[in-house]
């Protein structure tokens, strides 16, 4: 009996796939959890949730990999290409949750589904085919070792169509490197958490879509009114120049300049007086040939470039980029002060499938091998030392395809760590099992974002950027009544409600979908506000919205993500970081000699379990709480688990900043 | 006044909201790229985005080979419009044309293209690309335009040239 829901903004329509039986099956989408997770992160979530057998490993066919689009996808609203993955975590055992930008989420949208749910694991390597209503699982043994681009390259051939969106893994996937990346067209990636392992392990070697059906809007009118101003308001704000020339290697010259606090060789410098210019912003654009910004789907920021090395060494690499996560990784955080090597790193990492956790992973192996903790002989003969392109390359090359060293470095890094032994886990950049890309020595926004990020440690799922553009004054214009150092990043006070706010605020983003950059980090000046997105939600989909009511949808999708990672067995001693931040500091600079402090984390994380409605104690979350969400069932299951708390801790465990000394 | 809408590749970052906007401002209620008259023609490995979409010949195919004559020459701003009362979807003026200008809508069957936004105003494409790369200029101006951006890149050019 099909649904008889008229649906405005979403498809309304799942697309179940599962390898094992080769089967493929369409269901329509509940419009109770439609309307409550929105798409994207939410609604991925929900479904991982909901239909991920409670202890399954990561790399277990029955390991779900969900693609995800949302209500808003492939609409006017500013930058709606995003698209999510949620799965089970082959890096960190946690949730997975991976973003990319570019154009396969609305692609997958008017092909007229909301998300892909794949199970299972085909017999022999395979690739699957989404064009409207035909969806086909097609033999892909001649693709497999191939890397991404040259995988690209064979669908197209295939089907005679450069239109296509794809999804593709790479020999990382292939072999299983705990990060391994899935390629979203040549260009974007679902990177963090390993999710093109996952693929792998399900020998899912690519996916390409086109859809031919449109979008539905409920109050045309009124969508297109309010989109119109959004993206005026975007052009209009006084960071735009900046945020579209350069992208987020804006932020290069804050961390390195103002902060002292960029990742350089693994975490040991805050500063880099080498790349200071060679690594510039400017000196990217001389180094490429000129053209116009390249962009994501619908997006007024377009602060994408394609890269093509003029000349030099790396002359002649060529593809578009890029972020300030690639530039820290490869450049000072490796110690090498080119820009060309930078790229050429790029253009091996989308094209074997890692995702740029690499970076920091060949950081620390360069920094254990600085130590002696690694010897030359243990590395295969390479020379790890700061600055050594070469090696660097090569390794690259063996993490990808498992070879010698490269097979230790391929594994989570808790794995890794255990492989290496020798206590080798203290050097490693690592916050709650992610790496970071931000020092959390001196700055509590990131120490705290990073510790509860339900993924694992890093900036996309807490850290506000807003941050970095406002005066602290503006982050009580959003929350009124916080303490007046909220917005101060070197300040303790009020970081756990600010944390909190800001995860709430980043699901929603991730749900809608938009891009953090053109939003978020364009707040307060020009960013979209929760109740604009709220209007225009309530314009498209004809479901009434508010300011409130979205921010209380975001509430609802972080608890869920928490409560995953609690069903699947972990607690409050999840939420720590390495001893690398605790027991060492920089040598010069702002933040000279400033180490971490544990006893103020947990005094930060328990205050933002307990706003979240999770026991500080147990890390469990409350009953209550997961009921006044609509997440009854959550609470049941959990309840049957021993892995809730039954009330409130009265001990508020709210932060007293008397005793700490600034 | 006739006009052109003139294409600057320097500036397109292939977003395609151009796509987006049309399909849009001439069947609102849906977003649907693939029923936009115009299309950002990608080579994603070499980093190129061009949109196009029908040039207005002067001397027009498709109205030449048109069995119902249903092609109309919008007399002040040059836009060929397709009368959709006429069109009977044969799609001729398809093979017809040189350029893809012209194609098959699979919604309403007929026949569609760049009609210049019904020659009323500044065609949509023009006011919502983020980036300017499409721009509305009078067709008579258009080579004098083109020659005023020509010189000053030669400008620019010996400029940084005396500086070195």
């Amino acid at each position: 009996m099909k649904s008889k829901t008229n649906w405005y903004g979403w498809s309304g329509k799942l697309l179940n796939i599962d390898l094992t039986k080769n089967e493929i099956r369409k269901e329509p989408l509940d419009p109770e959890i439609a309307h409550n997770f929105l798409g994207g992160d939410g609604l991925g979530s929900k479904l991982l949730y909901d239909r991920l057998k409670p202890g399954t490993a990561p790399l277990d066919p029955d390991n779900l990999f969900i693609l995800s689009t949302g209500p808003l996808s492939g609409t006017l609203l500013p930058s709606s290409g995003r698209l999510s993955a949620v799965f089970k975590s082959p890096m960190t055992g946690l949730i997975g949750l991976s973003n990319a930008g570019g154009y396969f989420a609305p692609e997958l949208k008017w092909a007229g589904y909301d998300a892909i749910i794949i199970s299972g694991k085909a017999e022999k390597p395979v690739w699957i085919w989404i064009e409207d209503d035909n969806v086909e699982i097609r033999d892909a043994t001649e693709m497999w070792g191939k890397d991404t681009w040259e995988t690209i390259e064979s669908i197209e051939k295939i089907l005679d169509d450069t239109t296509i969106s794809t999804l593709t893994i790479g020999p990382a996937g292939e072999n299983l490197v705990a990060y391994g990346l899935a390629l979203v067209n040549r260009s974007r990636g679902l990177g963090k958490c390993g999710g093109g392992t996952v693929l792998g392990s399900k020998n899912l070697k690519a996916i390409a879509v086109r859809g031919s059906k449109g979008t539905r809007i409920h109050d045309p009118d009124k969508f297109e009114e309010l989109n119109w101003k959004l993206r005026e308001n975007l052009k209009q704000a006084p960071n735009y120049s900046l945020w579209s020339n350069y992208g987020t290697m804006a932020f290069y010259p804050i961390l390195d300049e103002v902060q002292n606090a960029l990742p350089v060789r693994n975490f040991q410098q805050g500063m880099f007086p080498e790349g200071r210019k060679a690594l510039s912003p400017d000196t990217f654009m001389g180094e490429i040939e000129e053209r116009p910004n390249e962009s994501c789907f619908g997006c007024p920021l377009q602060c994408g470039h394609y890269m093509r090395v003029k000349s030099g060494k790396y002359a002649g690499t060529h593809l578009e980029g890029i972020e300030f996560y690639a530039q820290f990784v490869f450049g000072p955080n490796l110690g090498v002060p080119d820009w060309g090597f930078v790229i050429k790193c790029h253009e091996i990492s989308n094209k074997l499938g890692l995702q740029f956790s690499v970076g920091h992973i060949m950081a620390w192996a360069a920094e254990l091998y600085q130590e002696g903790i690694l010897t030359k002989e243990e590395c295969d003969g390479l020379e790890l030392t700061w600055g050594n392109e070469e090696a660097f390359l090569e390794l690259l090359r063996k993490i990808a395809y498992r070879e010698g060293i490269g097979d230790v470095l391929a594994c989570s890094y808790e794995e890794a760590a255990k492989r290496v032994g020798k206590e080798s886990q203290k050097y490693q950049p690592v916050i709650t099992k992610l790496d970071t890309s931000e020092c959390p020595r001196a700055r509590y926004d990131v120490a705290l974002s990073h510790l509860v990020s339900n993924r694992g440690g890093d900036h996309n799922k807490a850290l506000p950027y807003f941050n970095w553009m406002s005066t602290p004054e503006y982050v009580n214009e959003f929350l009124p009544g916080a303490p007046e150092k909220t917005g101060d990043m070197y300040s303790v006070e009020g970081k756990p409600e600010l944390i909190d706010y800001s995860e709430n605020v980043h699901a929603v983003l991730d749900s809608l979908p938009t891009c953090l950059f053109a939003s978020f980090t364009m707040s307060p000046y020009g960013g979209g506000t929760i109740e604009e997105y709220a209007d225009v939600l309530t314009a498209a989909t004809g479901k009434q919205y508010t300011e409130e009511g979205l921010l209380e949808v975001g509430r609802r999708i972080t608890v869920l993500e928490r409560a995953f990672n609690v069903r699947e067995g972990f607690d409050r001693s999840l939420y720590q970081m390495s001893d690398k931040w605790y027991e060492t500091s920089y040598d010069e600079g702002a933040q000279k000699d400033i180490k971490a402090d544990k006893s103020i984390h947990d005094k930060l994380v328990d205050d933002f379990l307990n706003r979240k409605g999770f026991d500080p104690k147990t890390g469990y979350p409350r009953m209550d709480v997961l009921k006044d969400l609509g997440l009854k069932d959550v609470a049941n299951q959990l309840k049957k688990m021993n892995r809730v708390a039954d009330r409130q801790n009265n001990n508020k465990n709210k932060v007293d900043t008397s005793d700490i000394e600034k | 006044m006739r006009k052109m809408i003139m294409i600057d590749i320097n500036k397109c970052g292939g977003c395609r909201t151009c796509e987006m906007i049309c399909s849009w401002s001439h069947d609102k209620g849906e977003i649907n790229p693939r029923r936009g008259r115009i299309s950002v023609i990608k080579k994603e490995a070499d980093g190129i985005n061009i949109p196009f979409m029908c040039l207005q010949c002067d001397d027009p195919y498709c109205k030449k080979v048109c069995p119902r004559d249903a092609i109309e020459i919008d007399g002040k701003s040059g836009a060929k419009i397709i009368d959709h009362d006429k069109c009977i979807g044969c799609k001729l003026c398809l093979i017809a044309c040189p350029f893809g200008g012209i194609a098959f809508d699979h919604k309403s069957s007929k026949m569609f293209k760049c009609d210049l936004c019904q020659a009323e105003g500044t065609p949509q494409c023009v006011k919502w690309c983020p980036k300017e790369a499409l721009t509305l200029i009078d067709l008579d101006r258009a080579g004098v335009i083109k020659k005023e951006k020509g010189v000053q890149k030669l400008m620019e050019i010996s400029a940084t040239n005396t500086e070195e």
